[in-house]
């Protein structure tokens, strides 16, 4: 490893660090009140079944949400984690009618598993507290409210905020999904607990270590599970991840050259046959900014048309040709880079930026 | 209104009780008065309006109407000390020479003005009372009228330990006899005397005018004596000064005297015009002079014939009975006495005559009250608490508490009053995940009040409590976030209680009030209601007009 790498690293062991997630100050559920509406459609909230509507509640200025329809579902996942939070207190406003089942449900890890579901009684408007205590240890919260029934249900304040009045043990997770930090396999439903990433010293439960532990025909690479998960090693096909994607190894990669974290073109340092120097670009910010990002491919001279025609590229300006035709465009979240559609899926605090077009190649 | 003067009724009392005149008055004496009339008040005291008028008016009855020749009337307006005693030695030198050639004399000495503890206020002079009553005291004559119109000027009642003035009835003073010294008083020992704008005089001494004048004959013998006097000023004041706002005035009188036969004071029968007022005629009759609306006597006129001594001219007079009322239109020439037929006089409304007199209210009866305080105690209730539900927490708000309005006194005890008030007024405020919430109201309420008054023994000083309901406006401000503020008005009906003090002075009164007020106007979605706020604390001034 030479000096340049090295600083690289210790850079980015520092962004790890210092990467955006709770903060213990803002509210744990964010949009509580439910008066943030992006258009037609709830802010911060996923509606997973039903559909839901902007109603009044105590003023006509002051709106909350009606889940309408019997079976509806809202969520939030939320990067919170053992760490920082072993109590919460809901506090819950809201008109619950006899006729509708309302629970409210946490998945930890967000991994599709409901850990915790309370029932939330019929109400008019009075408000309803809960003190839950959290398991031992937790990467992240999706908090669910689910209506089932016929009977109207309108939210008008679901608060959470931590706080030490618990008594009692919370539930014990038995084994952590792919993506879940871990210090050895027994703690993972995947019997594998591996680095995330070379260099690093943060393992995740993943799938597998190399190659050879995937099936025939399959290439152990970097996969994601969910926005609050760290990236796991997973199988899948070869060469699933295109020109810009992290990568763990060349398998993985459509081009066969993972360096740099990232699916590249080339290896650094090397001539390419348009006699372009294989290097990054620093499209992406300045140099400071840049050492913050984890995965950034390596290109036979990026932005200076350093590829030749059926060379993969990312932006017209990396070919000889000025044409870089691609699937649409790559979007990754910042500094973590993973692939993205809108900046809530990335971590708390990061944005999802388009990088390139997907699959590129140079006419 | 005199002033309180409890000393000058310890004069009273002491002459009262130092007199040992035993001559006999009547037909015969020399009959001498000195009448003083003094308007400015001292430091600390206001004018007066019509002290000095009242001793003109009393000094033309004695001249016209008694048996007090010209000369030996001495009117004194707004004199100094000095002017006193040297007018009490001139006529203490007439007494002497009368007694020496032994004949009877009377004495009659008014005072109408301010006073202190200890003496006479004369502008910036003071006369010391103890001076004063010796001089009176040292004067030979065989009987000695003193009367007072001044403040508490019945003190001395307490001082020979009768009864207090509301007890002394006519009998009291039906002992009386005819030498030794007799003095009247406009008022008893904790009262305070009063003027009318309405009358132009003092209640006291145009009632005691109106006695004098033959209003007070009430054995129709042609002349007015001490004691009827006393009984229809004692009776009329006290009648017209309930319906004030200072409250009721009682003339007392302190005798000490001996042998037969009234002290008769004037003669109305030889007066050279007289106003005739028939056995028939019940009513309430207003005399003014036509040319100044001057009033010269308000009379209660009851069964029998009276006769009104008045200088001769043309005389307007409004007769009442209930609430109908005539103007009538009398002339009375020089030795003549006319009788008044209100037959054929024109109908009159009652509010035509205010501006001459006509009603009978003396207070003022429209005012304009303006008061400011604070809320003291913020009253928490099912709206506030469904605030709290919704995550929104008290931010600061002035507590302030505001009215207007306008009163009208209906009657000495009864005021009624709109107003429009700040009743109520709040402000939440809830943090949201990055930007605060704000909500906001104020409520007014428009009442209707009926406030009941009761003066307190304290002069000027009068309690009252008050009951009022109407109608109250919310309005409401919901700032979320940045989003466009949402302004909603809302009614409801409004109630109101209310007590306090009140100070009054002339034209302004100043209040502190303590109230509560119902106004249930704000409302949410969920039917929760703000039904008003806590008590509050208010410093009021009062305008009248």
């Amino acid at each position: 490893m030479n000096r340049k790498t090295l600083a690289q690293l210790i850079l980015l062991a520092a962004a790890f660090v210092f990467l955006p997630g709770y903060n213990g100050c803002e509210p744990v559920l964010q949009n509580n009140g439910f008066d943030l509406w992006c258009g037609d459609t709830l802010c911060y909230w996923q509606v997973e079944k039903g559909s839901v509507d902007r109603v009044p509640t105590w003023h006509n200025g002051d709106y909350g949400v009606e889940l309408e329809g019997g079976d509806t579902a809202i969520s939030q996942l939320r990067d919170i984690s053992a760490s920082n939070i072993q109590c919460l207190r809901f506090d819950l406003v809201a008109k619950i009618e006899e006729t509708a089942d309302v629970t409210l449900e946490l998945d930890f890890y967000g991994d599709g598993t409901v850990d915790v579901s309370k029932p939330i009684p019929a109400s008019d408007w009075a408000k309803v507290s809960y003190l839950l205590p959290m398991p031992p240890s937790y990467e992240g919260i999706l908090f669910r409210v689910h209506k089932r029934g016929s009977g109207r249900v309108v939210l008008a304040q679901i608060y959470a905020e931590e706080s030490t009045d618990c008594t009692g043990a919370g539930p014990t997770l038995t084994s952590r999904p792919l993506g879940a930090s871990c210090d050895d396999g027994g703690q993972c439903a995947s019997a594998s607990c591996e680095l995330t990433q070379y260099g690093s010293t943060v393992a995740s439960c993943g799938e597998c270590q190399g190659d050879v532990d995937c099936d025939p025909g399959q290439a152990c690479g970097i996969e994601f599970a969910s926005r609050v998960l760290d990236n796991y090693r997973g199988c899948g096909a070869p060469g699933r991840h295109g020109l810009g994607e992290r990568c763990f190894s060349g398998d993985e990669c459509a081009t066969g050259i993972c360096a740099g974290n990232a699916c590249s073109a080339c290896r650094g340092g090397t001539t390419c046959a348009s006699g372009a120097t294989c290097a990054r670009s620093d499209r992406q910010g300045t140099d400071a900014e840049l050492a913050a990002w984890w995965a950034r491919p390596y290109q036979c001279g990026p932005d200076a048309g350093g590829a030749l025609s059926g060379d993969p590229c990312l932006v017209d300006g990396d070919c000889a040709s000025g044409s870089c035709d691609g699937a649409g465009d790559l979007d990754v979240c910042e500094i973590d880079g993973r692939p993205c559609a809108m900046d809530t899926d990335c971590p708390d605090g990061l944005a999802c930026r388009t990088i390139g077009t997907t699959g590129g190649t140079c006419q | 209104m005199r002033p309180p003067i409890a000393i000058v009724t310890a004069l009273a009392a002491l002459i009262a009780a130092g007199g040992t005149g035993h001559a006999q008055p009547g037909g015969g004496a020399d009959a001498y008065a000195i009448v003083i009339g003094s308007n400015p008040g001292g430091a600390g005291q206001g004018t007066l309006r019509f002290a000095e008028h009242d001793a003109g008016s009393v000094a033309d009855v004695l001249r016209h109407l008694g048996d007090y020749p010209a000369g030996n009337v001495t009117l004194l307006e707004h004199p100094t000390p000095e002017a006193i005693l040297a007018a009490i030695d001139r006529v203490g030198d007439r007494l002497r020479a009368d007694a020496s050639a032994g004949r009877q004399s009377v004495l009659f000495f008014y005072y109408s003005g301010h006073a202190r503890a200890a003496a006479l206020t004369l502008g910036g002079d003071e006369l010391p009372l103890a001076t004063l009553r010796e001089r009176i005291m040292a004067l030979p004559s065989t009987l000695k009228i003193v009367v007072l119109d001044a403040c508490q000027s019945g003190a001395f009642s307490g001082v020979k330990g009768a009864a207090p003035a509301a007890d002394f009835s006519y009998n009291s003073v039906s002992r009386l006899r005819a030498a030794g010294v007799a003095v009247m008083a406009s008022s008893s020992g904790s009262e305070l005397s009063q003027e009318s704008d309405r009358l132009g005089a003092s209640y006291f001494t145009h009632y005691l005018l109106v006695a004098l004048r033959g209003a007070g004959d009430i054995d129709g013998d042609g002349e007015v004596s001490l004691d009827e006097a006393y009984r229809y000023a004692y009776d009329r004041t006290l009648a017209a000064t309930a319906r004030t706002a200072v409250g009721r005035q009682h003339v007392t009188l302190e005798t000490d005297l001996k042998g037969k036969g009234d002290v008769v004071l004037t003669k109305p029968a030889r007066a050279d015009a007289k106003l005739v007022l028939a056995d028939g005629l019940r009513a309430e009759l207003l005399v003014q002079v036509a040319r100044t609306g001057a009033v010269v006597a308000e009379v209660h006129k009851a069964a029998g014939v009276m006769h009104l001594a008045l200088p001769s001219g043309s005389y307007q007079v409004l007769v009442r009975r209930g609430a109908h009322a005539v103007q009538c239109k009398v002339s009375l020439p020089r030795g003549r006495a006319v009788t008044l037929d209100p037959g054929p006089c024109p109908t009159v409304h009652i509010d035509d005559t205010a501006g001459k007199g006509g009603p009978r209210w003396d207070a003022p009866r429209w005012s304009v009250e303006v008061s400011l305080g604070s809320r003291w105690a913020d009253r928490g209730d099912a709206y506030t608490g469904r605030l709290g539900d919704f995550g929104y927490d008290k931010d600061f708000n002035l507590p302030a508490y505001y009215s207007i309005g306008a009163s009208y006194r209906s009657s000495r005890w009864l005021t009624l009053v709109v107003a429009l008030s700040r009743v109520d007024s709040g402000a939440y405020l809830r943090d949201g995940d990055t930007e605060t919430d704000h909500f906001d109201w104020g409520t007014h309420a428009l009442t209707f009040s009926y406030r009941l008054e009761q003066p307190l023994i304290v002069p000027r000083l009068v309690a009252f409590g008050a009951i009022g309901a109407g109608v109250a406006m919310a309005h409401s401000t919901l700032q979320i976030g940045e989003r466009p503020a949402t302004n909603e008005v809302q009614w409801g009906l409004a109630a109101s209680l209310a007590a306090g003090l009140r100070f009054e002075m002339r034209h302004v009164a100043y209040t502190l009030t303590t109230g509560i007020d119902y106004a249930p106007a704000l409302e949410n979605l969920l039917g929760d209601t703000r039904t008003g706020s806590g008590p509050h604390l208010a410093f009021g001034m009062t305008f009248s007009f």
